[in-house]
């Protein structure tokens, strides 16, 4: 547990792969911990948000009733060596499914990790002049008040 | 017997609030002199946070004929009577002004003590010292003659420096003015008031004085407590980090706000479920933290940020 939340055994909890003691632990401290409810629901969501992406179209067809008229159809590898072949240029396609399913992630994760980007810009330029005016006509230490709103 | 009492404690009453009220108006008219003096000079202002930040400016100050200019890094500023030239870094001027606003007053959390007589810069000067709670929170050094303010100092809840504002040259009288005069009111973009609020009237011993439409769809809400003030710009809609992507992390009750500090005040922004903020003022971080606590919270992060940052930090 960190400071005194559950940590990753929230996570843990969810796949199922916690211990009984552990999972005595978790729900006790659920019982009584808002922030731990909240982020076991949010790790949810996102489980379900994950579950929910659309499917990568294969590359090629999985099972030979599907052959299109527009592919060819597979045909089974005449060696064990032309198997090993077709197996290694398989990969890849799986392997780029992983990694664009991977990099949507990462992306959705930069698009919120400084928790505030996306949305119209802020003028702070103009934000800051207009907390001058207001403070400048206040009584008080104009030189000192005014500094404060200098545009770095 | 018993109307004699309630007599005397009424009249207590008026004693008490009379000496608070006397003492208030004291300080306005050391702070009227101050905006009314005329000086130029050097001046060096430096903000602390938490120990071991620290934002710091030097700049030269010139006032006369109740305006305030100053310049710093080939930038300047000029300010008075409700009208404002600023040169931005990204290129030209913004002339603005306003045109109503309430008038000042100050919280009664405050007790103004007695004033006392100082030498600073080799000139006879007054010390006038704000108290919270017993705890002094501002301190002032006034020269004599002119009334210009020739050391202000801000402390946090703990009686801590967090921040002072130094003259370090001085020269008194009436200086010439780089940027000239103030010129007429229709070559000034005049902020217009705002009846939209959606914010509270006041905050944590703030209240709310007056609110402006602000830039980019925003409402300017102006907070003071006659010493220190904030302007907390709203908007309905997400907005984006921006300048305060490289800003530093304050965390308040488990949530994380975005902060960068300057020589003279501290900004903050948020986006919450109810929309998004931007606060900047020069309140002590005892104030900042309750002012926060009272608007609404940063939106949680989501799981994909919790990851990433488990990740990599």
């Amino acid at each position: 547990m960190n400071d005194g939340h559950l940590g990753e055994l929230l996570s843990a909890y969810l796949d199922g792969e916690a211990t009984r003691v552990e999972e005595e632990r978790i729900v006790l401290h659920l019982d009584g911990c808002e922030h731990c409810r909240g982020e076991l629901l949010d790790l949810d969501a996102a489980r379900g948000a994950v579950r929910s992406l659309p499917m990568l179209e294969p590359v090629h067809a999985l099972s030979p009733g599907a052959v299109t008229r527009e592919q060819p159809a597979i045909a089974p590898p005449a060696s064990l060596e032309e198997a090993r072949r077709s197996r290694s240029l398989a990969r890849p396609a799986a392997w780029v499914a992983a990694a664009a399913a991977a990099a949507v992630l990462a992306v959705g994760g930069l698009g919120v990790m400084r928790g505030g980007s996306g949305g119209a810009e802020i003028d702070m330029a103009e934000m800051m002049d207009q907390h001058a005016v207001r403070v400048s006509v206040d009584p008080g230490l104009p030189a000192v008040q005014i500094v404060q709103v200098m545009q770095p | 017997m018993r109307r004699l009492v309630l007599l005397g404690a009424v009249a207590a009453a008026f004693v008490v609030g009379g000496a608070a009220s006397a003492a208030a108006t004291e300080l306005e008219d050391y702070l009227r002199a101050a905006e009314e003096a005329e000086f130029a000079g050097r001046q060096i202002v430096v903000t602390y946070w938490d120990g071991d930040e620290a934002a710091a400016g030097v700049y030269s100050v010139a006032q006369r004929d109740g305006m305030t200019t100053v310049e710093a890094g080939g930038l300047g500023l000029m300010v008075g009577g409700g009208k404002m030239e600023a040169d931005h870094a990204a290129g030209g001027a913004a002339h603005m002004a306003m045109t109503e606003w309430a008038d000042w007053r100050l919280s009664d959390r405050y007790d103004v003590g007695a004033s006392e007589p100082a030498r600073r810069l080799g000139r006879d000067a007054t010390v006038v010292t704000v108290l919270e709670d017993g705890v002094p929170r501002l301190r002032m050094i006034f020269d004599d003659e002119t009334g210009a303010p020739l050391l202000s100092e801000v402390f946090d809840a703990d009686g801590e420096l967090y921040r002072i504002a130094a003259l370090v040259e001085f020269q008194p009288g009436e200086p010439p003015m780089a940027r000239g005069a103030a010129g007429p009111l229709d070559e000034y973009y005049v902020v217009p008031r705002s009846s939209s609020v959606g914010l509270p009237d006041s905050l944590s011993g703030y209240w709310r004085a007056d609110t402006y439409a602000g830039p980019e769809a925003t409402v300017q809400a102006f907070y003071t407590d006659g010493i220190f003030s904030f302007s907390l710009f709203r908007a309905d809609t997400r907005l984006a980090a921006g300048p305060f992507e490289d800003g530093a992390e304050l965390e308040a009750a488990g949530r994380t706000y975005r902060r960068i500090l300057d020589p003279g005040a501290v900004r903050v922004f948020w986006n919450a479920s109810t929309g998004s903020f931007v606060l900047v003022g020069d309140l002590p971080p005892d104030h900042l933290q309750e002012v926060l606590d009272s608007l609404p919270t940063p939106e949680r992060p989501n799981v994909l940020v919790r990851a990433w940052r488990g990740l990599f930090g």
